[in-house]
């Protein structure tokens, strides 16, 4: 049997907490927090581990749900040319897989979705750029409360899932 | 490169210098004993004759190395110095020659560091350094245990009702500084454009973005056509101090007594609302039993009633909403753009750090969704 990824971190951990650490001088202060900060992302990362997929997956998830509600907008010639530039990605998503391809589609996604609000506004139908505002706060509202949950190990946010 | 857009033409110098960086090897955190002798060698010319003497690392910060030294001539008591240079590349694009010139600007207007020597250029350090006095004082409580929870630091009743006056009168001495009777070569005066200050600002934390991001994120794509649509008008440029937070002050423990106002680097020419957002901003302040309070001084009402009160200007709240906005906006460069631009070059000195802040990305979407969620 080989050592899962966790015990693995986990063995990494104990070893800078309990030889590294009391061997560092008393005024190495930037290697002590460096080496604090070392151990805390490596047990977030243990705890993240096993879920990370599947955040990532529902990353694109959300990122194909938000763009394919902006393939209704209109607007002249420079947001016809970003919405068919969306399609052909939006396409292209559906059919990633693995970790880099759907980080990649993602991204991908993202930057059509950038180009796209540049065109609609830069067109200025009034309607669209409702549309816009309404879909990107309405999507954005909901993906930002995982990422908030999914970085909360981190100890900064305030933020609990209810 | 020439810029094709309107920016503060020192903070267009910044731009071009941080592409330039990019190109550079990993960086390593100076080691103190290099430092020591990059001190000895400096002050040959400087003070003849000193010694400098107790270098060692000051902790603290995400932007700068820092290093508390002394010097000393002759028979004269050691005077204690802080070394404050950048690392190669940080989370924060900033000049050394523009942090001095303000400190030397805002002696006897408000309590800040004493500047003494800079190597604008990093001929002696390695790296652009400025060399000022230190100040005693604490930027947080010495028992940190009382903190709530979150970025902000809490500070408890006592030093609360010490320093929130202290706090707002510095501001307003900042803010009430006449332009006409500093000398700041190194900063620019937006012109009879009313518009340019926001302009300048909103252009140089593109610039930033679109150097350093890898990754377009829908509600800021949103966000950043809003502010380009609704920049405000500035009716009165003042000296805006850019990063003014608890946190960014020093005060005595015993007394209460604010210190030194530090963390000069985002100064700028421009408008009061600015800094006030900023002050405004819900990380950088605390939540006690549902109860806001900026910088753990003031609730939100509270500090706008008692600026105007004191200043007697207006605060216009749409302007206070763009710059709301903007505030959320540029710290989410900072973190998720510049930070981790730094840390993927290996340029600076804790990349690790570097990583941890850019987990308070989402807190900064999330204040955008709720802000521009209000409209205009």
């Amino acid at each position: 049997m080989t050592p899962s990824v966790d015990e693995r971190l986990a063995s990494i951990i104990r070893a800078l907490n309990d030889v590294i650490a009391p061997a560092l001088p008393d005024d190495a202060g930037l290697a002590k927090e460096q080496l604090q900060l070392a151990v805390g992302h490596m047990q977030i990362l243990r705890v993240q581990l096993d879920l990370a997929a599947d955040f990532e997956s529902e990353e694109l998830a959300d990122a194909i749900s938000l763009a394919s509600s902006l393939e209704s907008v209109t607007g002249s010639t420079a947001t016809d040319q970003s919405i068919t530039k969306l399609k052909e990605t939006l396409s292209a998503a559906g059919r990633a897989s693995g970790p880099q391809e759907l980080r990649a589609s993602r991204v991908d996604l993202h930057e059509k979705i950038d180009a796209l609000v540049k065109a609609v506004f830069a067109d200025g139908y009034a309607e669209s750029c409702d549309v816009v505002r309404q879909t990107i706060l309405e999507h954005e509202s909901a993906r930002v409360l995982k990422d908030r949950k999914w970085l909360a190990p981190f100890g900064f946010d305030t933020f609990e899932m209810n | 490169m020439n810029l094709n857009f309107d920016v503060e033409p020192a903070h267009e110098v910044l731009i071009n210098r941080r592409i330039k960086i990019r190109k550079k090897p990993a960086y390593s955190a100076r080691k103190t004993s290099d430092v020591n002798d990059d001190l000895q060698r400096f002050f040959v010319s400087k003070e003849p004759g000193s010694t400098v003497g107790g270098v060692q690392r000051m902790g603290g910060g995400a932007s700068k190395e820092q290093f508390l030294f002394t010097l000393a001539k002759d028979d004269d008591e050691p005077v204690k110095y802080v070394l404050r240079m950048d690392p190669q590349c940080a989370i924060t694009e900033t000049d050394r020659r523009r942090e001095f010139e303000i400190l030397e600007a805002m002696q006897g207007v408000v309590p800040v560091p004493e500047p003494v020597w800079i190597d604008e250029h990093g001929d002696t350090f390695g790296q652009p350094a400025i060399i000022m006095k230190f100040v005693g004082g604490v930027t947080k409580p010495s028992d940190s245990d009382l903190k709530v929870s979150g970025l902000g630091t809490y500070l408890g009743e006592w030093l609360r009702e010490k320093l929130k006056g202290q706090f707002l009168d510095c501001l307003v001495a900042v803010h009430g500084v006449d332009l006409d009777s500093v000398n700041l070569p190194g900063f620019q005066i937006p012109n009879s454009d009313p518009y340019q200050a926001a302009r300048w600002s909103l252009n140089y934390w593109n610039a930033l973005w679109d150097i350093d991001s890898v990754e377009e994120r829908p509600i800021f794509s949103y966000a950043r056509q809003w502010l380009q649509d609704n920049l405000p008008a500035c009716e009165e440029l003042v000296i805006t101090h850019g990063d003014y937070r608890t946190g960014n002050y020093l005060f005595d423990e015993d007394s209460g007594k604010i210190t030194s106002v530090l963390d000069w680097e985002f100064a700028r020419i421009g408008d009061f609302h600015e800094d006030l957002s900023w002050v405004l901003m819900q990380v950088f302040g605390t939540n006690e039993n549902g109860v806001f309070r900026a910088s753990d001084l003031y609730a939100r009402a509270e500090f706008i009633e008692a600026y105007e009160k004191t200043t007697g200007r207006t605060v216009n709240l749409e302007t206070l909403h763009f710059y709301d906005v903007l505030a959320s906006y540029k710290c989410y460069i900072i973190v998720n753009a510049n930070g981790l631009a730094a840390a993927r070059a290996e340029h600076n000195h804790q990349d690790v750090l570097l990583t941890f802040l850019s987990s308070t990305q989402s807190m900064f979407c999330d204040d955008l969704c709720r802000l521009l969620s209000k409209g205009n």
